[in-house]
């Protein structure tokens, strides 16, 4: 049984394609949705998922969140006693999904689809792979997420003959793809993004705005605080979706918040994130050379495409207003199911074949020298252009720069920059040459591979000896190496979880943690609750827990109302 | 082409449909995912006939006569179009007159504005605002730009028209046109040189307006106060307007610092490429002091403006002794002895020139035993046997003429001359590691006087046999032979294939 998995930086969820098409699973409380949250308890437990995220709260030094952001780096978070790399946070969210997916299934779990945004690099798709190993799966096919919108809504629609384009602004990346779908052939004829912006991005801008209007710092506040303040404005962003002019009035920690905000002055500080969507969304246009005309929907999904500014840009680019009867939050996710179905080539979906484009220009550095003698070294030759279908193979020819050369340096870039200077460094091949042959002689032929998993193999043949030099681009600098794999998988597996079954007590409890920093009258009363229920956790039985649990969970929920 | 069709199992003017219904077909058999190589095939097969039939159903329409919207059901194929965006740039790069139109093909979209009206728009708000941030507002602000047509068109007529006349324009300006449009990838069929070209003109242009002093006084490292000092600038441009002659060459000549000077001013303005100056700008006045202040090689620039600096130093030398003869002569009321103060003053000028041109032939000689392996200037045999030969000329004036003062000069220069060389000719080590070996006519002369004493007070002390000179000729041997060795590739028997 394969699986699908949404990995997202707010949210995540996981599926499989069953007997009626895509089917999402509920975690042990009940949602589709888990918050990709982690948190470690004070008893060393590891927490994941909406109780992380209530944690994120009350023990704000204890838990960490949006960590796909540094996917791809060697960046470590100290939660408690331990540290962890941005894959192992990963893979403790992948574990809860697949706990979640195989309390469903009744069966264990050996092989996933994940999503990935489509303009993750190399190092980050590596570092997503890794995050599955470490969580005890195999990961069978990484689909980026534009594409595997594109499939779920795509095959719900079955409509023929349609170009579309897919809008992804997640909590933490934002993609465009391009996609066409003809015959039950899904083909990508362009991606482009930027790893670093989402709404996580128009919350900073919400949250600067309101500290400058109020005249405070950031500084002010402690970092409880400042997690309630980011709360409560998660809200005022949710909220302005919907209404002009969103009131914040409340209480954090000895300051009083009163601030106001309507959706001009909202879309007035999103500006400059905005004109950061427009290069993606032209770039991806202009790759597949198309014009807007010849698009007939634009697809929406990510939860922060939920903003009404998102639509304005889109009506300003496209002159046309987008589609949007999918959900924006599960639409990847079954996604993901469905590439999870055409992986074990299920049945049903035997019709339908997918090409994807490679992201990235690949490419090699290289001097040039001009009619007039003038040098210019770092400058990048693409070998592999960017949108190009995979899998895909390319040759060039180098000659070296000058006589009695004695080798030639291959560094392997990626990137769009001219210059090498602004690419990312991938690799580097030394290829000896034979000094005493002229120029011409000395050439190399350079063949860049780059199958459908996204590996690039780099190949270098010089003419003279016809000898052949490879470069494998497993191993990234930043990236764990099989053996550090090995021992953080043997670490990880020590980390204590609780049972499926009492999760959602302590869902619950932090829950409760949550509120008591929340909502400051009622501490003395929650502080109370919260040890009565301690109590019956430890008394160990089912039935009085249950019962409690109930009452409790009503007794939050009445509270939080009123708040 | 054939190939392809017989791939695809299709028929030469198989419509779009029929081509998209072939490859669906053949997909199933050969997945992306199982079979690499016959899908790149497939794929590669299906793009080429695709563009085909797309164009063929575009030239259908356009033939029925509803031309107006050719390209809403077939695009007529893009690539087309961006191979003929690449020409069109190639061929503003290399025209010299205005003849080359941009791209006005049927292929260009049409517009809801005016193309040039808007261009020069861009342009001049571009070179208005300094400030790259205003500018950058500037555009984000302009409701044409949001249609993604518009912004393409004028992206490639802007690329154009700067290639064609560069506009005084600071770098972050034209970096900030550059990303708004996209053009600064590496796809955008832009050749990345003449890039870099196009910003070193426009810069050196930006920097010539009144208004940037600053900022070129900055970049001359020129004292700025509140105000920069403007003299110096404009002395420099006012001799780089003029044509070239060589009356105008000895004034600047013999001031302190001035030919430094106007080298770095150049410079500043070009960063070596001489070739792309602006038009203001004499072209070939300001390669004779460009090369006049490089320091290094000695070209006939330098060496003109030095011979103008030491003949300059002999005159002054001469009608001092003249002076001073004439001045004693008359304090003691004899008559004045003309000739010999001639004779003293035309010894002491000829000896200054003679300094001079010795120093000038020792820079010469020093940078032309430097140069590497593979260059081709001057008669190679000699560069690279010319410290062997000096060797044996110590050699053979210690022996046969039997002047060990003279010996030990040459050993000196030789010495010197084989380091240096060694040192130029490494391979570049990391800045901080390293070294330089400086050498002048007072270095040279003090070493000169230790080398002399050393080798006179062990020839007196060791007895008579120890040939000490022949043995010290050996240093500088060795360092040639190190030299060699590590040169040794460049010697090896050229193999034809």
């Amino acid at each position: 049984m394969i699986v699908g998995i949404d990995l997202g930086t707010t949210h995540s969820l996981v599926g499989y394609y069953g007997d009626s098409g895509p089917q999402l699973f509920r975690n042990a409380l009940g949602e589709y949705l888990t918050p990709s949250v982690v948190s470690v308890a004070d008893d060393g437990h590891v927490i994941v998922g909406t109780a992380a995220s209530d944690r994120l709260i009350s023990h704000p030094d204890l838990s960490v969140a949006s960590f796909k952001r540094w996917m791809g780096t060697s960046r470590e978070t100290r939660l408690g006693a331990s540290c962890f790399r941005p894959e192992e946070l990963s893979a403790l969210v992948l574990r809860s999904l697949l706990a979640d997916a195989e309390s469903a299934l009744g069966e264990k779990i050996q092989e996933a689809v994940i999503s990935v945004p489509a303009y993750f690099s190399d190092a980050q798709r590596k570092a997503t792979r890794v995050a599955g190993e470490l969580a005890g799966v195999r990961v069978e096919r990484l689909i980026n997420e534009p594409t595997a919108a594109a499939l779920a809504y795509g095959l719900q629609d079955k409509q023929d003959g349609n170009r579309f384009l897919v809008f992804d602004l997640g909590g933490g990346t934002f993609d465009v793809s391009i996609l066409e779908m003809f015959e039950g052939i899904v083909e990508v004829h362009a991606s482009a993004g930027d790893n670093f912006l989402g709404g996580e991005d128009f919350l900073d801008g919400l949250l600067a705005a309101c500290l400058s209007d109020l005249k405070l710092r950031a500084g002010d506040f402690s970092p409880i605080e400042r997690g309630l303040l980011r709360r409560r404005l998660e809200n005022v962003k949710r909220e302005l979706s919907q209404r002009t002019e969103v009131r914040l009035d409340c209480q954090v920690g000895q300051r009083h918040i009163d601030w106001t905000i309507d959706q001009d002055r909202f879309l007035h500080l999103s500006e400059p994130l905005m004109q950061r969507m427009r290069a993606p969304l032209e770039r991806a246009m202009r790759d597949a050379r198309l014009r807007p005309d010849q698009l007939n929907e634009i697809i929406l999904v990510g939860g922060a495409s939920r903003m009404p500014l998102v639509s304005k840009l889109i009506a300003r680019m496209f002159g046309r207003l987008p589609l949007r009867h999918v959900n924006p939050d599960e639409a990847i996710a079954l996604g993901a199911c469905v590439a999870a179905g055409l992986k074990s080539r299920d049945a049903k979906l035997e019709e339908v074949v997918l090409t994807d484009v490679c992201p990235y220009t690949l490419g090699v550095e290289i001097g040039q020298r001009d009619a007039l003698g003038n040098t210019q070294n770092g400058l990048f030759s693409p070998i592999i252009q960017r949108n190009s279908v995979v899998p895909i193979s390319r040759e060039n020819s180098y000659n070296p720069m000058s006589e009695r050369q004695e080798k030639l340096v291959l560094k392997v870039y990626q990137g769009e920059n001219p210059m090498v200077a602004n690419n990312i460094l991938l690799g580097q091949l030394e290829i000896p040459l034979k000094p005493e042959l002229s120029i011409a002689e000395n050439q190399v032929a350079v063949r860049f591979t780059y199958d459908i998993n996204g590996v690039l193999q780099v190949e270098a043949t010089p003419l003279a000896s016809k000898l052949r030099y490879e470069l494998l681009l497993e191993q990234s600098p930043g990236l764990l190496s099989q053996q550090e794999i090995r021992t953080r998988l043997a670490a990880l597996s020590l980390l204590k979880i609780h049972p499926r079954g009492k999760q959602e007590n302590v869902a619950l409890l932090a829950r409760a943690e949550r509120l008591f920093e929340e909502h400051l009258p009622s501490r003395q009363l929650l502080q109370q609750w919260i040890v009565q229920f301690r109590q019956s956790l430890e008394s160990q039985d089912e039935q009085v827990i249950r019962e409690h649990r109930t009452s409790f969970a009503q007794a939050l929920d009445r509270l939080e109302t009123q708040l | 082409m054939n190939w392809a069709y017989a791939l695809l199992e299709v028929s030469p003017d198989a419509n779009v449909g029929e081509v998209k219904r072939a490859y669906a077909r053949l997909l199933r058999k050969t997945r992306p995912d199982e079979d690499a190589e016959g899908f790149q095939q497939l794929h590669m097969a299906y793009r080429l006939v695709l563009a085909q039939a797309t164009a063929r159903a575009a030239g259908a329409a356009m033939q029925s006569g509803h031309a107006a919207p050719p390209a809403l059901e077939n695009p007529p194929s893009v690539q087309v179009a961006r191979a003929g965006y690449v020409a069109a740039i190639r061929t503003t790069e290399n025209s010299t007159g205005g003849t080359a139109a941009p791209a006005k093909t049927d292929t260009s979209p049409v517009l809801a504005v005016n193309p040039t009206e808007l261009l020069e728009r861009v342009i001049q708000c571009a070179i208005a605002n300094n400030d790259d941030r205003k500018l950058s507002a500037w555009l984000s602000q302009q409701p044409e730009f949001w249609s993604i047509r518009t912004k393409q068109h004028i992206g490639q007529l802007l690329l154009n028209q700067l290639f064609r006349n560069p506009q005084p324009m600071a770098s972050a300006c034209l970096d900030t046109l550059l990303q708004f449009f996209d053009l600064e990838q590496v796809l955008s069929g832009v050749n990345p040189m003449a890039l870099a070209q196009l910003r070193r003109r426009q810069l050196a242009m930006w920097y010539l307006l009144p208004e940037n002093d600053r900022a070129l006084a900055l970049r001359l490292n020129i004292p700025v106060n509140r105000s920069p000092d403007r003299r110096q600038l404009t002395a420099c441009l006012r001799l780089l307007e003029k044509p070239w002659r060589w009356q105008a060459v000895p004034w600047p000549a013999i001031r302190r610092g001035r030919t430094a000077a106007i080298g770095r001013f150049i410079h500043g303005l070009c960063s070596g490429h001489l070739a792309e100056l602006p038009p203001q700008i004499n072209q070939a006045h300001a390669v004779f002091w460009y090369r006049a202040a490089l320091t290094g090689a000695m070209s006939w620039p330098r060496f003109a403006v030095g011979s103008v600096r030491a003949g300059f130093l002999a005159l002054i030398l001469m009608t001092c002794v003249i002076g001073m003869a004439a001045l004693t002569s008359w304090a003691n009321g004899e008559g004045l002895h003309v000739f010999v103060a001639l004779g003293i003053g035309a010894v002491m000028a000829t000896s200054v020139l003679g300094l001079w041109l010795a120093y000038a032939g020792w820079i010469w000689l020093d940078h032309w035993q430097g140069l590497p392996e593979s260059s081709q200037t001057g008669p190679v045999w000699l560069r690279r046997m010319l410290v062997p030969a000096l060797c044996a000329a110590v050699v053979g004036v210690d022996y046969l003429a039997t002047a060990p003062v003279a010996a030990i000069a040459i050993l000196g220069a030789t010495l010197i001359m084989a380091l240096r060389r060694f040192q130029h000719r490494s391979p570049p080590r990391p800045a901080g590691k390293r070294t330089s070996l400086r050498a002048s006519l007072s270095g040279m002369g003090v070493l000169f006087v230790v080398l002399a004493n050393a080798l006179s007070k062990l020839a007196h002390e060791l007895p008579e046999q120890i040939p000490i000179i022949a043995i010290a000729a050996t240093v500088p041997m060795a360092i040639w032979m190190a030299d060699m060795w590590r040169h040794r590739i460049h010697f090896k028997r050229k193999a034809t294939a």
